[in-house]
């Protein structure tokens, strides 16, 4: 069966980055650099392929953009300036909007405006919202205990409520990856028990990004560790503990130790990311889509506002430390309903999917596959 | 007789050429000792001038007046060990080469044997050697007018050469008009210049110089003499014929396309929107890009390879056509902005100054570029009522290893170049070969491009092998060099082998006159003798062995000369098993 | 960095009859210098012979970090490596790794049908790693029409190392007075209707100075500059240095193309500069 050429996907991803693959001419260095393309998985080249030729449906199923961590020696082996790391990193956020079933996530990758526009609109939203919440059941004036503006009750069950909505919309969208990398593989079948079997490498690949550690390069990785792990101690804190952190002004070091720390790594991380991006001091900073200059804006934004109001309303100005407990909401909202199920983050779903559904793939195909035929040597035979 | 000879004989090693098969030590040591032989040595290779110098030392110190070189072929080095030997004081044709490397260590895989029977052929030669006499060579005159046959770009080009140095030029075209097949583009690869501005400042000039004699309609139907002295004879399509007088001969005659009807599946013939590319520089030219149905076409493919590095049509690469279908992109593009440009090729050949930034700007214009298998052209088929395409062309796309349907308005083929059809006639009048391509041969793949066997005619441009223009202007001005050089030398140097007709013992029969492959036997009917002309004579010996009262002799193959190489060859019997 | 793996002009000299080994193809092996107390790399003719040879094609060449040019010559020379470890190895695998095959003259595309019928392995691909190993060299490369990542020891390997024009060309430019381009080639008249004349007049480009080329085309641009010299020496007269036209001369150009016959200079005993 043929498949036809698309020569219109090459517009389309422009838009989300990959400018240069045109250029490609097909010699195979980042293939033969990648310290991850293996017998099953062969890339960037072959995505790459899928790309000029504007197969979709090819596309859209290919799991090697969430098994590339953008060391960038691709690019730096490039003889063309195809980028292949850069436009690995498209197509992982043409996949994002691809997953998406609303359509919403295409929306804000091709057009930043689009996403400035949702991000606005769902801050003011959060502020009126919770301002009008505030003023009808508390005091600007009292940040804790009764007569809250923002009891922690009260925001505690917003956030689950927020929580369980974007998880849903992304387990949604996890089961269409599912669905375009391996449901739909007439060719490659795997039992159900197999996916139990392995199940355990969701948590793990999300927890230790083990994978990304295997790069030559192992700064990347701890940087990203650390960002990953500060971003989830203040997520646990906040939905299991936020009684516990934001009741002052006395400082509970058992709880506020972590914050503190992690606080301190988010906003050092992302500092460092910008100043990266800024500076272009790394392969994968040297490139910049607009999603990516939101996603770190909202991250610093939000880190600051939640660092000055903990200090002011520690330092006694509760009123201040209000209004910027609502401006950090502002910020915190917008971030999570578009960063989770639309955008950037939501890669923290796709990643550790990405590593599990690929190992699993590998076995069968292994497993399937003669042995004999699987050692490339003695095979090798002319073109 | 012999031991009055002083031989020197030289086996040479030719690298590991014939090294590799052939043990010289051994066959100097069995050669060493024959009457005759004064000195005998090997070396690594006897053409390099510590070679030669060799001789010539010998020559002086052992006081030798013979040399035998056992070694490559004459065509490759006699000219050298001849012009050896003059320089050393001897005459050129006091030498004999023995072949045992084209005819004995190339050819040959058993080591002992092929030894033996090079001690055969060196055995063979110092025999014949002993018998050679010192032959002074002829001068004849060169006329210095030029016959160029073809007006296309390289034609033009020697003309032009030629014109500006003062020479003049009789430039013989087919057509009614000149520019040949240059003259059927639009714009050139790789920057994108003007075809016809090009010709036309040719053209200018060649009409335009008094020097330079154009004629159209006209072919060269006969060509009687040698070099520096050829009569030609040029009939125009109306049937007149002119005798003109010429020095040399330059083939221009170029090539034509591949007929793309052979290969089915492409669809030429079967569908309007399957073009050649010469048709697509017909619109292009014409500014017209269009479909047969008048519509803009929005999907434009290129195949490449059509009739070329195919074991069925043609093997060879016609050189030219991946920096066209890149230039195409470039066109395409700037005629139609919106329109998608496919290229199916096999492999990118954008080798020349140029070439690559070529390909990478065709690329940042969003070219799709397809790569298909040598010899597994894609299908082209109709697309379906509906379709946003008029056809579709299905590759097997080995890059990314699927089966690939391609939307196409309109698909260009890439038609190869293959040689004339007349190359044969042309080839037969002018005294030069073809190979199996129809290409005519040079006589030096590498060292000499332009000349040919046959001495005063040499080739140029496409008729010799596919290329571009500027390597076409090059191999033509490389012509206008060689006749320059004749030129400006004044005169030719006529072998000094050749037959000769013992007048006292010709009966004038007359059987040679009509045997000679080169008419250079008259008969002159006063005397009723018939004669030889040396410089046409070629001293192939045929005359020779028919002459019923054995009154021609071949000077430098006498009978004695040759019944000495075959005692020679025979003495021994080493070879044979 | 790795002792087995040789430039092209390195096996050019190992496999030739008057080079170190007297053609044979052997593994280069390190010996201690006994003077200098330092390691060197030797070919000794006794030295084991490879068993197996891989040919990188484009080192250098088509490669915007380097020279984004195509050297032209190397793929008909990395093919003819190929030949030669197969007939002087016929026991040895020979693998090609390549990004196009540029076998375009006359004969050559034959030569590579040939080489393929040797066995010799032409993989579309061109490798990125040599490594070495405890065990020897390893070779790492994507063998794209087959789909797969091909990694496998090799005893040597051969860069088609591309080409750059002469060390001192740009000065021997400027001391000419003629121009070299981006590349530092030699830049001709006109591509496509001069492409030996420079932008003065008596001076003349022939060969790879003027752009990567092999051996035929040289002959022939050579040649080529041949008939110019030959034609001022018989004429009598030369071309005069292109970019000093006057109106003058401009006018005469202009009458010329219009009909009238070429202007001619006498050549003058010193050269001209204007």
């Amino acid at each position: 069966m043929a498949i036809r050429a698309n020569p219109h996907l090459i517009d389309e991803l422009e838009k989300y980055g990959a400018q240069d693959v045109v250029k490609c001419y097909h010699c195979g260095n980042c293939t033969a650099t990648c310290p991850f393309s293996g017998e099953v998985f062969v890339f960037p080249r072959k995505s790459m392929r899928y790309l000029q030729l504007g197969l979709d449906v090819r596309l859209q199923g290919n799991l090697e953009p969430w098994l590339c961590y953008y060391c960038g020696e691709c690019s730096e082996e490039c003889p063309r300036g195809a980028e292949p790391g850069e436009t690995m990193m498209s197509m992982r956020r043409w996949l994002t909007a691809r997953y998406d079933f609303t359509g919403l996530s295409g929306l804000f990758y091709r057009s930043a405006k689009a996403e400035l526009l949702a991000i606005v609109l769902v801050a003011l939203l959060t502020g009126l919202g919770l301002t009008l919440f505030g003023l009808s059941q508390g005091s600007i004036d009292v940040y804790d205990g009764p007569g809250a503006f923002l009891p922690a009750s009260s925001i505690h069950i917003f956030d689950w409520v927020m929580a369980g909505v974007l998880v849903l919309l992304l387990g949604i969208n996890c089961v269409r990856m599912w669905w375009y990398t391996m449901g739909s593989d007439k060719e490659v079948r795997i039992p159900p028990l197999e996916y139990l079997k392995q199940l355990f490498l969701v948590p793990w690949h999300f927890l230790t990004q083990r994978r990304y550690s295997q790069c030559d390069r192992k700064s990347p990785w701890a940087i990203h560790l650390v960002l990953m792990l500060s971003y989830l101690t203040m997520l646990v804190l906040i939905m299991f503990f936020l009684h516990r952190v934001q009741h002052g002004p006395a400082i509970d070091w058992r709880a506020h130790a972590f914050g503190y720390a992690a606080a301190a790594g988010l906003v050092v991380t992302t500092i460092y990311a910008l100043q990266g991006r800024l500076r272009k001091t790394r392969p994968h900073y040297q490139h910049s889509h607009e999603t990516d200059w939101i996603f770190l804006a909202l991250l610093l934004m939000v880190s600051l506002t939640g660092i000055a109001q903990h200090i002011l309303h520690r330092g006694g100005w509760e009123t201040a430390a209000n209004v910027l407990y609502v401006v950090h909401m502002m910020g915190v909202v917008p971030m999570l309903v578009l960063e989770v199920p639309f955008s950037k983050w939501s890669h923290m779903a796709y990643r550790p999917l990405g590593m599990y559904f690929s190992t699993l793939r590998e076995k069968a195909v292994l497993a399937a596959e003669d042995p004999e035929k699987s050692r490339p040597a003695a095979a090798a035979q002319t073109a | 007789m012999n031991d009055e000879c002083r031989i020197g004989v030289y086996i040479c090693n030719c690298g590991t050429n014939i090294a590799k098969v052939i043990d010289a030590g051994l066959v100097r040591d069995r050669v060493a000792d024959l009457p005759g032989v004064a000195c005998a040595r090997t070396y690594e290779y006897m053409c390099s001038n510590p070679g030669q110098e060799m001789i010539a030392q010998d020559i002086r110190e052992h006081k030798l007046d013979r040399i035998v070189v056992a070694a490559c072929s004459p065509r490759m080095h006699e000219l050298t060990f001849g012009n050896a030997l003059e320089d050393a004081g001897l005459n050129r044709h006091m030498l004999e080469m023995a072949n045992i490397r084209e005819q004995c260590s190339w050819v040959h895989d058993d080591g002992a044997r092929a030894t033996a029977k090079a001690a055969d052929l060196t055995h063979a030669a110092i025999r014949r050697v002993a018998r050679h006499e010192p032959l002074e060579k002829q001068e004849a005159p060169y006329t210095p007018a030029t016959m160029v046959l073809g007006g296309g770009i390289a034609g033009l080009t020697v003309a032009v050469e030629l014109a500006d140095a003062g020479q003049h030029v009789h430039l013989i075209e087919r057509e009614s008009r000149l520019g040949g097949n240059v003259g059927r583009v639009d714009l050139t690869a790789p920057y994108l210049d003007s075809a016809r501005d090009i010709l036309a400042e040719k053209i200018i000039l060649a009409e335009s110089n008094p020097r330079i004699d154009v004629q159209l309609r006209s072919t060269l139907t006969d060509l009687q003499g040698f070099v520096g002295n050829f009569q030609a004879t040029v009939t125009h399509q109306d049937g007149a014929a002119q005798q003109l007088d010429v020095g040399s001969v330059v083939v221009c005659t170029g090539y034509r396309e591949f007929d793309a009807s052979r290969i089915e599946r492409l669809g030429y013939g079967k569908h309007l929107d399957v073009i050649t590319s010469f048709e697509l520089e017909q619109r292009l030219r014409a500014g017209k890009l269009e479909t047969a149905d008048g519509r803009v076409p929005r999907y434009v493919s290129i195949v490449h390879c059509v009739g070329s590095r195919h074991a069925k049509y043609h093997t060879y690469c016609s050189r030219v056509c991946c920096m066209t279908a890149l230039k195409y992109g470039h066109e395409i593009k700037s005629a139609l902005p919106d329109a998608m440009v496919t290229d199916l090729y096999v492999d990118m050949l954008s080798f020349g100054k140029g070439g690559e930034d070529l390909y990478r700007r065709t690329s940042e214009l969003k070219t799709m570029f397809l790569m298909y298998e040598k010899e597994d052209y894609p299908v082209v088929r109709a697309a379906e009522k509906g379709d946003d395409c008029g056809l579709l062309v299905q590759v097997e796309e080995k890059l990314s290893g699927e089966t690939i349907d391609v939307p196409a308005d309109l698909v260009v083929l890439m038609v190869g170049m293959q040689a004339r059809s007349d190359g044969a006639d042309v080839a037969r009048t002018v005294g030069i070969s073809q190979d199996r391509h129809g290409w005519f041969i040079e006589s030096h793949p590498k060292l000499a491009p332009v000349s040919t066997a046959t001495e005063g005619v040499f080739i140029a441009g496409c008729c010799q092998s596919p290329k571009d223009i500027p390597d076409s202007v090059a191999q033509a001005r490389a012509s206008a060099a060689m006749v320059l050089g004749h030129i400006a030398r004044g005169k030719v140097v006529v072998d000094a082998r050749y037959a000769q007709v013992d007048a006292d013992l010709c009966s004038g029969c007359r059987m040679c006159n009509e045997l000679c492959p080169y008419t250079a036997i008259g008969y002159d009917p006063e005397e009723g003798r018939s004669d030889i002309q040396s410089a046409l004579c070629k001293a192939c010996g045929t005359c020779v062995a028919a002459c019923p009262s054995g009154a021609i002799t071949a000077r430098h193959f006498t009978d004695e000369q040759i019944l000495e190489q075959i005692e020679g060859v025979l003495a021994w019997r080493s070879s044979q098993p | 960095m790795l002792p087995n793996v040789l430039s092209a002009l390195e096996f050019e000299r190992l496999t030739n009859a008057s080079g170190p080994t007297g053609g044979r193809i052997v593994t280069r092996s390190t010996q201690r210098n006994r003077r200098t107390k330092e390691e060197e790399w030797v070919f000794d003719t006794d030295a084991p012979a490879p068993r197996s040879v891989a040919i990188i094609h484009c080192v250098g060449s088509r490669d915007q970090n380097h020279n984004p040019y195509c050297s032209r010559v190397c793929c008909m020379y990395s093919l003819k490596f190929a030949h030669l470890v197969k007939e002087k190895l016929p026991d040895a695998t020979c693998y090609q790794f390549y990004i196009d095959m540029r076998a375009f003259g006359k004969g050559y595309e034959e030569f590579f049908e040939r080489i393929k019928d040797e066995g010799v392995f032409v993989v579309r691909g061109r490798s990125a790693r040599v490594e070495a190993r405890p065990d020897g060299m390893v070779i790492r490369g994507e063998d794209i029409v087959h789909d797969r990542i091909m990694e496998f020891p090799v005893d040597m390997v051969l860069l088609a190392a591309g080409l750059e024009p002469a060390r001192g060309a740009h000065r021997l430019a400027s001391v000419l007075g003629i121009r070299p381009d981006d590349d530092g080639w030699f830049t001709e008249l006109n591509y496509n209707t001069d492409p030996t004349g420079t932008n003065r007049g008596a001076i003349h480009v022939a060969g790879v100075c003027q752009g990567p080329k092999d051996i035929p085309d040289t002959v022939a641009q050579a040649s080529a500059v041949a008939a110019r010299v030959l034609g001022s020496v018989i004429s009598g007269s030369v071309r005069i240095d292109r970019e000093s036209v006057s109106s003058a001369e401009a006018a005469a150009n202009a009458a010329r193309l219009a009909g009238t016959s070429p202007r001619e200079e006498p050549w003058p005993s010193e050269p001209t500069h204007t």
